[in-house]
């Protein structure tokens, strides 16, 4: 053996001497070969891609993101969505297109954690480029976006934060991908599982199974979409789907029967939120007769309401009752005719009906609204009693307890009301904007989300996710490329 | 599925119960015919009969008899993580787990896709080996267990070759004569290199020594699969050999951080980034190779002087894209010659270049040797530049398809030693017959090996 042993002192000079360049100047010498190369390669196609699909995004998600609860999510989905396949296409095929150049240059000794951090500078000016070019699309497609941000002063600057922090963290999980697939072919082959898996995971849009949950919290989407709906303040937005779908609805008829009673405990219920609101509410009803009669003719719906029709059939048992038991025919009653009274004819006469069963045998017929009233002469009603007073001032709470408490309604309890109506007019009896303010408001509070909550906490919270993610994914990158030197050949 | 209450003394009665339920006894019957198949198709082929009755290492050493290995420690694999699939689904309460039965399942699909084509494969070489005609596909897809007992007991089935045992000890007789150690020059005391394959030790080089001396060009010849890219990186110290390499003194393994800047080896392949410039390939690899101390001015000027001495000069501003065969063959030399290394390696720098072009590229390989460089070169047609070259290496597979040295020495005394003009014709006589050669590679191992012993 040959002797090798050299002086501490000139040992260190020489290593001095003939030392190379360490992982920090390697940094930058990669880092400026992959912005040389991001010239001649086609790697700058990333930009304009990334502009063309904000684009089209943005028509989708321009109407109601950051203004209804169901655009904020599909926004903050569309944004998701964008961010991972930004930086997913990015740097999937980086590491497997030259992985045998960077074979040779490991052996010429090029660090493995030099060359992934420099992938890892270039691709995050990659991401911050494509992330202002997305916002700027976004902004000139007419996407309404807050002006006042949370974190910083600007609210362009926080969600431009965020998505850079989405775009940079699959950026990197994408790396790892092309650090472990030897070739182009298998790296591409991998990504639309990642996509999938990115996108299915994500837990906003897709119901989950309970065992995914888990699954879905190693998904960059499901804080990405939690981030950006925090951001677009989910919580505080009205939700319009019920309405929407109301609206929908508008012409549709609804009916349906219910009791005199039914309507009484309706009126009655203290915990009614809708009549509680009115409870209070002073009505002016002090009006003399013609005033009233005049208002409801030139009013549009008394022409609606003459051609109502009114259900006017009797069976003869109720005319035989009615003619039996009542007040204003007493007098008729207790007049004698042929050796007898009426009355003692008109109960004989029920009896014999009781005894043959024609009691149920239905007389009458169905009268219009307008026939009933030009038959009680109504027009001249009104006229004679044109100037007599009616009413004074009275609350809504007072009205209804005034319904509810007479003794008449009372005993008309299970008598049967037939409704008939379209959805439209029963929301316009109520009032649209209190039924819209209603919907939108309780489906809101219901559809509440802790992790959408617009809170710094929030936000901070999955910015650091975000840097958790691209930092292990680049170590994982990083591990994964030291055993390059065992990749057959 | 039947509910296991872990907590209860029920466990073992109720898995069994569970296992006896789901269990499908016509596959049992099958799989018994199976391995009773296999029994005999393993005996024939030299591989012990007991392999039959073992899951997952069967379908392993069936595809050994088929002479697709690689195919076989697929389907090892895959009937491993399908067995584990059966028994974890059989296992599950379909009720509770719904979702993930119905994921198991597809991924069971989908590995079964994965092992059906595998075995297509399989069932291709064994019916090649055997020598029968392609319709026996049919019955191995359809009926492999009567297929097997078929080809595994009648005699008239033969297969045509026996699996290797690559992990016995080689026939041929270990020099194991170390060489001496020299102050200048290379020095490769090689004792073997080795790789696991699924479980599976394989030599992949054994026994080799040498000593070059400065100066010199050497070339290595050896036949395809012998070792020679192997045997230059144990040298270079990428991939660790059990070995000792000394180059001008300095132990390349002990000190390779150092020494790894002393050693240029350009690949076979042009591995460089195509849209990269000339010049700027060569700057980075001058600012990596070198030293940090190395001014500025002074790598600019010896990247001009390596861009002169290669012809690169005039396309510096191109991309490495746009060069052609040639000039990216001297920019891969010249990325590597930056550093002025004092072993040069250089594995096929000829290929894909016609015999002018070639020739010029071993002259001017040559001009570095002339240097007081060591080159090692490996080429398939040697014999148009063989003036250059002062040693020859040669590599050749024993009867294990070990990689051995089969002959060192000067270009005269491997004409003499093999008794041929040619150095393609040396190729040949080491090469298997089935190669096309003449299957002499024992014969000349072991020759060489007295003839060094008594040296």
């Amino acid at each position: 053996m040959l002797n090798t042993v050299e002086t501490p002192a000139s040992s260190f000079r020489e290593h001095w001497r003939n030392r190379r360049r360490g992982r920090g100047a390697q940094v930058i010498i990669y880092t400026g070969k992959l912005l040389r190369m991001f010239v001649y390669q086609t790697d700058w196609k990333v930009l304009p891609m990334a502009a063309l699909i904000a684009a089209m995004v943005s028509m989708v998600i321009r109407k109601d993101f950051f203004l209804t609860m169901e655009g904020d999510l599909k926004g903050a989905f569309a944004l998701t969505c964008v961010c991972i396949w930004n930086g997913c296409f990015n740097s999937i095929q980086v590491i497997c297109r030259e992985r045998n150049v960077l074979k040779r240059e490991h052996r010429a000794g090029l660090h493995i954690t030099s060359y992934v951090m420099s992938h890892m500078l270039y691709q995050a000016l990659l991401c911050l480029a494509q992330t202002i070019l997305t916002l700027f699309v976004l902004e000139k497609m007419e996407v309404k976006f807050p002006s006042e941000g949370l974190i910083t002063r600007w609210f362009m600057v926080d969600i431009g934060i965020s998505m850079f922090l989405m775009s940079y963290a699959a950026d990197m999980l994408s790396l790892l991908v092309s650090a472990i697939a030897h070739t182009t072919t298998t790296a591409m082959t991998v990504m639309p599982f990642v996509l999938i898996f990115q996108l299915v995971f994500s837990g906003g849009i897709f119901n989950l199974p309970a065992w995914s949950q888990t699954v879905s919290r190693f998904t960059i989407s499901n804080y990405g979409l939690k981030c950006i709906a925090a951001q677009s303040d989910y919580n505080h937005t009205p939700m319009v789907t019920a309405w929407n779908t109301l609206v929908k609805l508008w012409d549709n008829e609804v009916g349906g029967t219910i009791s005199v009673g039914q309507v009484l405990d309706f009126l009655s219920d203290e915990q009614n939120a809708l009549l509680n609101q009115y409870r209070d509410t002073e009505i002016d009803a002090t009006a003399t007769v013609g005033q009233i009669w005049d208002a409801a003719k030139s009013s549009s719906g008394f022409q609606e309401l003459r051609e109502q029709k009114v259900d006017a059939t009797l069976t003869v048992g109720e005319i035989m009752d009615m003619l039996e038991s009542s007040s204003v025919l007493e007098k008729l009653r207790s007049q004698g005719i042929l050796g007898t009274s009426v009355g003692e004819i008109i109960h004989t006469l029920s009896e014999t009906i009781k005894d043959s069963g024609l009691r149920d045998y239905s007389v009458g017929r169905v009268f219009t609204v307008g026939e009933l009233l030009d038959t009680i002469h109504a027009e001249e009603l009104a006229e004679a009693f044109r100037d007599v007073q009616l009413g004074g001032k009275l609350t809504v709470g007072e009205l209804i307890r005034m319904i509810t408490e007479n003794k008449d309604l009372q005993a008309m309890r299970d008598r049967e009301i037939t409704l008939k109506t379209t959805v439209g007019k029963l929301v316009e009896t109520i009032g649209v904007d209190t039924v819209k303010d209603l919907v939108q408001n309780r489906t809101a509070a219901v559809s509440r989300v802790a992790a959408y909550d617009y809170t710094e906490d929030n936000i901070l919270y999955y910015w650091g996710v975000f840097g958790t993610f691209a930092v292990v994914f680049s170590l994982l990158a990083v591990l994964a490329l030291e055993f390059i030197d065992k990749d057959k050949r | 599925m039947i509910p296991i209450d872990l907590n209860e003394m029920v466990v073992l009665p109720s898995l069994l119960t569970l296992l006896f339920d789901s269990v499908d006894w016509v596959q049992v019957i099958m799989t018994i015919l199976l391995i009773f198949g296999l029994w005999g198709m393993f005996k024939k082929s030299g591989i012990p009969s007991w392999y039959a009755l073992i899951p997952c290492a069967r379908e392993y050493m069936f595809a050994r008899c088929a002479g697709r290995e690689p195919e076989g420690r697929v389907t090892s694999v895959v009937t491993f993580l399908l067995t584990v699939l059966d028994l974890v689904v059989i296992w599950m309460d379909y009720d509770t787990f719904e979702s993930l039965v119905l994921l198991f399942d597809i991924l069971s699909l989908s590995l079964e896709i994965v092992r059906f084509i595998y075995m297509i494969r399989i069932y291709a070489g064994i019916i090649n080996v055997y020598g029968r005609r392609r319709r026996w596909m049919v019955m191995w897809i359809l009926l492999r267990s009567v297929t097997s007992i078929i080809w595994g007991w009648n005699k008239k089935y033969q297969p045509s070759v026996k699996v290797e045992d690559l992990s016995s000890e080689s026939l041929t007789e270990m020099n194991g004569k170390e060489a001496s150690v020299m102050r200048e020059g290379l020095t490769v005391n090689l004792k073997e290199r080795t790789a696991t394959e699924f479980f599976q030790k394989k030599y992949l080089l054994r026994d080799i020594h040498m000593s070059i001396q400065p100066g010199h060009m050497v070339l290595l010849l050896g036949g395809s699969g012998a070792g020679k890219t192997t045997f230059l990186n144990a040298v270079n110290g990428y991939e660790k050999a059990k070995a000792k390499v000394t180059l001008n003194g300095g132990d390349v393994y002990g000190e390779y951080k150092k020494m790894m800047y002393q050693v240029g080896f350009v690949p076979q392949q042009e591995l460089m980034r195509g849209k990269d410039t000339v010049y700027h390939t060569l700057m980075d690899s001058a600012v990596m190779r070198l030293p940090a101390m190395v001014s500025r001015a002074d790598r600019k000027e010896r990247v001009e002087e390596v861009m002169k001495i290669f012809g690169l000069g005039p396309v510096r501003g191109n991309l490495v894209d746009k060069l052609s065969g040639g000039q990216k063959k001297r920019l891969s030399i010249a990325m590597e010659f930056i550093s002025n290394p004092s072993l040069f390696i250089l594995d096929e720098p000829d290929s894909g270049l016609d015999g002018v072009m070639a020739r010029e590229l071993m002259e001017q390989l040559r001009k570095i040797a002339d240097q007081g460089k060591i080159v090692i070169v490996i080429t398939h047609t040697p014999d148009r530049v063989i003036d250059l070259f002062d040693d020859v290496i040669v590599l050749a597979k024993d009867t294990h398809r070990t990689g051995r040295l089969a002959f060192f020495g000067s270009i005269k005394d491997a004409r003499q030693f093999f008794g041929k003009e040619k150095m393609e014709q040396i190729v040949l006589s080491i090469n298997r017959q089935e190669e096309g050669g003449e299957g002499r590679a024992d014969e000349f191992i072991q020759k060489y090996s007295e003839v060094t012993q008594h040296a």
